[in-house]
């Protein structure tokens, strides 16, 4: 894009900043253009809206156990109750519509918790190639060779269900993957010359890493966050699910828990466990789809496809 | 491949392995279960039956002599007792391995099968209504949870219509021996297997895609079709062995995964494997039957990764040229 | 390629129904959701194992289906002193284990004696204060060193001595108990860990031999699963329905199943640190008040618990359940208000122990110290249903609770160290109330963290005490039960629980295959799993019930194994189809 008239002297960082923005703009133009990916963003935005909404569509009190005094178990979905009732007599929708909360937000911080480390373990072993970037490494590794599952059950069962815990266990176990990622951006980053010549010209360790190689991993570290967080998302209604989670909290994980051990399966309650089962395949295909489009349009390279 | 790569790759997973036995240590011990607690509820253990017991558990000495034991024992393949069953850890392991590596054997062959065949066709026909439903289906099937899939198989394929039996691993009041055995736990294995594989055909059908969409652009391939060989032949000769590559590492990487135990899967079909073992130990905090089946799997990881590692090296020339 | 698959699915349906036809031996296959923690008789505890004990280990006298009467087993006859403290037990002669060695005096001398010396905590509480010779092979001399109501009454299971001999008292703390040395009807004949037990009959069994050949336990993880498998004709009982399914069992609209639950006294309830044991523990000292412990009793709503959690099979109960037997079940007197879900009684009582909500935050304090305590919630169980109504109530009257999560024996733990304010549990009683009863005594309480006891609540009182001892020692069966009676009035008064409700066990039979079902106690009790093995005795298959799933099988299996073989076929053809078509444009 280029202008006719002068354009005024900006300074150095105005010149980044509007390089950004135009950067931006061409990005969010390519993701409009990917189907898949634009309709994951839309269901996405759907879901959190859902989850903002939940107290204008169902009260708080409805998530009380004793929310269904005199109301029938597996009641099928009526005028009062949209989804039916589950299997003491509560309001299905309710549960379904604060649990997105529940499940949104552990997913999200759960991923945030994950990127964190992976990056900075990424980062700094990408960078600092030398002994501690080996160490670092052979934690990496370590990391993914644990096996998840029983390992988030006993941590969880160690420090706590509440779902900030749940959230920060299944990041620590789930960074791994990032971390590799990263550290493979960062190698890629460095041979192209940007830190020789940054070097060369005087800049310091910290500086190298904020300006240059940072900005270069971003994009593929918010692509792949976006691609952690589905991970997540099963992790934590799996968790839920096997009875390991926080009970008190409707994730959609535990909906789908306590369907089974009330036999809503075995009494054909599909209005119990479908639409959480659904919402769950919903947000992760959505955040995969979206994930994938931006992997695409960080990495032009895969635009191939 | 040369021997140095060879070499390093062994080093690295034997560091590896002794990560994780440390971390197997601690792990448990932080765990605040205490295993007399069985016994104390009941009665009143005097002071010479609660030691000979602390000393049955490995529990006494210092931290430090603990640890050491715990190495020695591990090195002799000794994980100690089931809290539960009191019966020794490696017994218990070794009893549920088989049924485990039966369900994850079947699932990973029929999974690797039906996976790369359909990423193949779907990366070589980019876009076409094959490459577009079955991404679709995949991806929908990648993005569910296997329990879900799982409990909506055994309600509908199981219970519904009683056309598969409701978990467990063989019919146990009927004495099938030979061919009648084997086709009864095959019927019993169809369930579990089709939850399993559905679950993780999306990633092999996705990678293999990716894979082949990956080499479709290069040189080579550019070269081949250019001097007139057909379509078919250059994926078959060319383009297929290579990409092949990256799924050669899934797999044996998945399989080494799954080998710790499909827990979800063996538990919602009460499959009397590895991964329910895991699931009732952790209810139980049976922590020597944790720590045995922690180490297992992850060693499983760690030999498959490293199986993964050789046979890149072998396949790729890349690699082993690079040694 | 087609016709392949076909012939192998026609092979398989047939070999299915040919294999049915030959197997004429009567098979009971039970469902559960828990394996066998332990088959050793000296450290196992869950109903599994006593169900599987009660049919493999001999007891010198039983207990009556219709009222838990005393009747003869090992013991034919038995005779005893004046003073009541001596009692001679004459044995069946020619009594055998089922590897043929005699069952004699010595076995039932050398279980008592050493079961004493070593502390088994499944005999002492019957054998604690028993002494025992063998005068000859088959009659045995027992005396008690205090008087006790419960003789002659004396079911505890008696072990094979020539097996037990040669395992000292460490090796057998982790003995798995494999010996399949029987003195019952049945005699385990196969294990397998998660998956089943199998029981076949013991042909040297001294009792009425059954009319089943075989009985196999199989493991389920879950009860939905085990309901499943019994509707679709894999198995004939089952030990747990789901609650939610079992209302439609028992009005019948379930073809061929029929509910025979029951009630064994069995009872949850919330339990509470009263803060006896001094020094050890921390329990909050708000729950030391009376007045606080009765007030949560007001704040629960008993019957919604009952109506969500149980689908409505259990009643209210307000203190423990001393036994199995309802005859001992404790009656309000007139004029006593059960109680109910009342919160502003709650409240009220909690305004009057000193504990209000000053700074409005809907917790209550006193002297700076907030009414919040530590509610620990079961892993397992249907306790955990609870939880969310109780704290929601806890919550409503100004109880503030912080929930967490621990398995059976961790929880065991943190109560014998005192480390608890408010946890769910449930107990289940045996047929004589000493047992249930002395729980709750002083003596229980745990006084070293590292010992535990039985007293989980931490309650001291000296009432309870004195009356407990009084019943302990009193021959006369209705001054017993009234003492019993009064020592309930105590619990009902001081709340050391919040005894919630007393739970029917709900089980279900195919009841187009098994008839002559006997309930102990009868017309309330349980067919299964309850106090002994004369259900067992007396469960008789009906004619033509076995075979149906055989053929059923043999059938699916081969559509399936048809389905298998072309679906392989098919994928193979694709294949090579691929391989060989050289155009393939598109």
């Amino acid at each position: 894009m280029t202008s006719t008239t002068p354009a005024p002297i900006r300074s150095a960082r105005q010149v980044t900043w509007a390089r950004r923005r135009l950067a931006t703009g061409r990005m969010w133009k390519q993701l409009r253009s990917d189907r898949a990916g634009f309709t994951g963003l839309i269901v996405l935005a759907l879901f959190v809206l859902m989850a903002l909404a939940a107290p204008l569509i169902a009260d708080r009190s409805e998530l009380r156990d004793d929310s269904s005094r005199g109301q029938l178990p597996f009641r099928p979905p009526s005028g009062a109750f949209l989804l039916g009732t589950d299997g003491i007599g509560r309001d299905v929708l309710a549960q379904v519509v604060w649990g997105a909360r529940v499940s949104l937000y552990i997913g999200l911080f759960a991923t945030v918790v994950a990127v964190v480390i992976g990056s900075l373990v990424g980062l700094v072993s990408g960078y600092l190639k030398g002994r501690i970037g080996a160490l670092l490494l052979a934690v990496d590794d370590f990391f993914l060779v644990i096996p998840f599952l029983p390992l988030a059950i006993v941590l969880a069962a160690i420090l706590g269900r509440s779902p900030n815990v749940l959230a920060i266990v299944i990041g620590v176990t789930s960074w791994a993957g990032s971390a590799r990622l990263v550290r493979a951006q960062v190698l890629t980053l460095s041979e192209r010359g940007y830190v020789d010549r940054a070097r060369a010209l005087g800049g310091g360790g910290r500086h190298i890493v904020v300006r240059h190689i940072l900005p270069g991993v971003a994009p593929l570290i918010i692509a792949n966050a976006t691609l952690i967080v589905p991970g997540a998302i099963l992790a934590e209604s799996t968790l839920a699910f096997l009875g390991f989670g926080d009970r008190q909290s409707p994730s959609w994980g535990r909906i789908l828990g306590d369907a089974q051990d009330k036999s809503a399966f075995t009494s054909n309650a599909w209005w119990n466990f479908l639409p959480p089962g659904l919402c769950i395949v919903g947000v992760v295909l959505a955040f995969t789809l979206l994930g994938r489009a931006l992997e695409k349009i960080f990495n032009p390279k895969l635009s191939g496809r | 491949m040369s021997p140095r790569y060879l070499a390093k790759k062994i080093v690295g997973s034997f560091v590896l392995l002794v990560c994780v036995l440390i971390f197997n240590f601690f792990l448990f011990r932080i765990v605040d279960r205490d295993p007399l607690a069985k016994y104390r509820g009941r009665s009143k253990l005097t002071p010479e039956q609660k030691e000979s017991l602390i000393k049955q558990f490995g529990l006494d000495g210092s931290k430090w002599e603990q640890f050491v034991a715990y190495v020695k024992n591990t090195a002799k393949l000794d994980f100690g007792r089931s809290f539960d069953s009191r019966r020794l850890v490696t017994n218990e392991i070794a009893g549920r391995l088989a049924p485990t590596l039966l369900l994850v054997g079947i699932s990973t062959v029929v999974t690797i099968a039906i996976g790369l065949w359909i990423g193949m066709r779907a990366g070589w026909k980019r876009g076409s209504g094959f490459d577009k439903a079955s991404t679709a289906t995949t991806m929908v099937l990648y993005s569910t949870p296997e329990f879900f899939l799982g409990m909506l198989f055994l309600t509908y394929l199981g219970s519904r219509t009683g056309w598969f039996p409701i978990g467990g691993i063989r019919d146990i009041t009927a004495n099938y021996s030979g061919l009648e055995a084997m086709i009864d736990r095959a019927h019993h294995l169809v369930l579990p297997v089709l939850t399993l594989t559905l679950g993780y055909l999306g990633s092999y059908a996705l990678v293999m895609r990716t894979s082949i969409l990956d080499t479709a652009g290069e040189d080579y391939l550019v070269t081949a079709r250019a001097k007139g060989l057909r379509d078919s032949d250059v994926m078959k000769r060319h383009a297929v062995p290579n990409a092949l590559l990256p799924s050669v590492s899934l797999i044996a990487i998945s399989f080494g995964f799954i080998l710790g135990g499909a827990i979800t899967t063996e538990t919602v079909f009460s499959y009397p494997g590895l991964g329910y073992a895991t699931y009732t130990a952790i209810g139980n905090s049976d922590l020597p039957m944790l720590q045995g089946l922690f180490l297992f799997s992850s060693a499983a990881v760690i030999l498959f990764n490293l199986i993964a590692d050789l046979l890149y090296g072998v396949l790729d020339p890349r690699v082993r040229r690079a040694g | 390629m087609i016709a392949a698959a076909a012939l192998t699915g026609v092979a398989s349906s047939i070999s299915g129904v040919v294999a049915s036809a030959d197997d004429d031996s009567v098979v009971f296959t039970v469902g559960v959701t828990q394996d066998i923690d332990t088959l050793n008789v000296t450290a196992g505890y869950l109903v599994i194992d006593y169900e599987i004990w009660n049919l493999t280990l001999p007891t010198l006298t039983d207990k009556a289906s219709a009222d838990f009467a005393v009747q003869p087993s090992l013991a034919e006859s038995w005779e005893g002193s004046d003073d009541g403290l001596t009692w001679t037990y004459k044995l069946k002669a020619d009594a055998k284990w089922s590897d043929g060695e005699p069952m004699t005096a010595d076995d039932v001398v050398y279980t008592i004696t050493r079961s004493v010396e070593e502390g088994w905590f499944n005999h002492l509480a019957t054998t604690g204060n028993l002494t025992a010779t063998a005068t000859d092979p088959s009659t045995v001399v027992i005396t008690s060193s205090a008087p006790d109501p419960k003789l002659p009454v004396l079911d505890f299971y008696i072990v094979p001595k020539h097996i037990y001999e040669s395992i000292d008292a460490d090796a057998l703390a982790t003995y798995p108990a494999d010996d399949n040395v029987s003195g019952g009807p049945f005699m385990i004949t196969e294990r397998s860990e998660s998956e089943f037990v199998k029981l076949e009959r013991n042909p040297n069994w001294y009792g009425e031999q059954p009319k089943i050949d075989q009985v196999i336990y199989r493991i389920f993880a879950t009860p939905e699963a085990q309901y499943t498998a019994l509707v679709a004709g894999e198995i004939d009982a089952i030990d747990d329905t789901p609650a939610n399914l079992y209302a439609d069992v028992v009005a019948g609209k379930v073809a061929n199943i029929e509910a025979i639950g029951g009630n064994n006294g069995s009872f949850s309830e919330l339990a509470m640190n009263n803060g006896c044991s001094t020094g050890i523990g921390d329990g909050h000292p708000a729950l030391q008040d009376k007045l606080v412990r009765q007030a949560i009793n007001w704040a629960i709503d008993r019957d919604l618990l009952i109506e969500k959690t149980l689908a409505g099979t259990g009643v209210p109960a307000y203190t423990i359940i001393p036994s199995a037997n309802p005859a001992f079940d404790y009656k309000i007197p007139d004029g006593v208000e059960p109680y109910s879900y009342a919160p502003d009684k709650a409240k009220a009582l909690l305004d009057e122990a000193g504990w209000t909500d000053d700074d409005g935050n809907g917790v209550r304090e006193r002297d700076g110290v907030e009414l919040r305590l530590r509610y620990f919630d079961r892993s397992v169980g249907t306790g955990t249903a609870n939880t969310g109504f109780i704290t929601d109530w806890l919550g409503d009257v100004g109880i503030a609770t912080d929930v967490s999560t621990y398995d059976e024996d961790t929880l065991t733990a943190l109560q014998g160290k005192g480390e608890f304010d408010l946890f769910t549990w449930g107990w289940s009683p045996f047929v004589d109330p000493d047992f249930m009863m002395s729980y709750m005594t002083t003596a229980n309480v745990p006084t070293d963290p590292d010992a535990g006891g039985y007293n989980d609540a931490n309650w001291c009182n000296a009432d309870y005490d004195a009356l407990y001892d009084a019943q302990h020692i009193e021959l006369d069966p209705d001054k017993r039960a009234e003492q019993i009676q009064q020592a309930m009035q105590v619990f009902y008064d001081e709340a050391p629980y919040a005894v919630l409700y007393k739970y029917d066990l709900l089980m279900s039979i195919r009841s187009d295959r098994w008839t002559n079902l006997v309930r102990q106690p009868s017309g309330t009790g349980p067919v299964l799993f309850n106090q002994g093995n004369l259900s067992y005795l007396a469960l008789t298959p009906k004619d033509g019930g076995s075979e149906d799933s055989g053929s059923n099988t043999g059938l699916i299996l081969g559509i399936v194994g048809g389905v298998v073989v072309i679906g392989a076929a098919g994928l193979f053809a694709v294949k090579s189809r691929r391989k060989s078509a050289d155009d393939d444009r598109e």
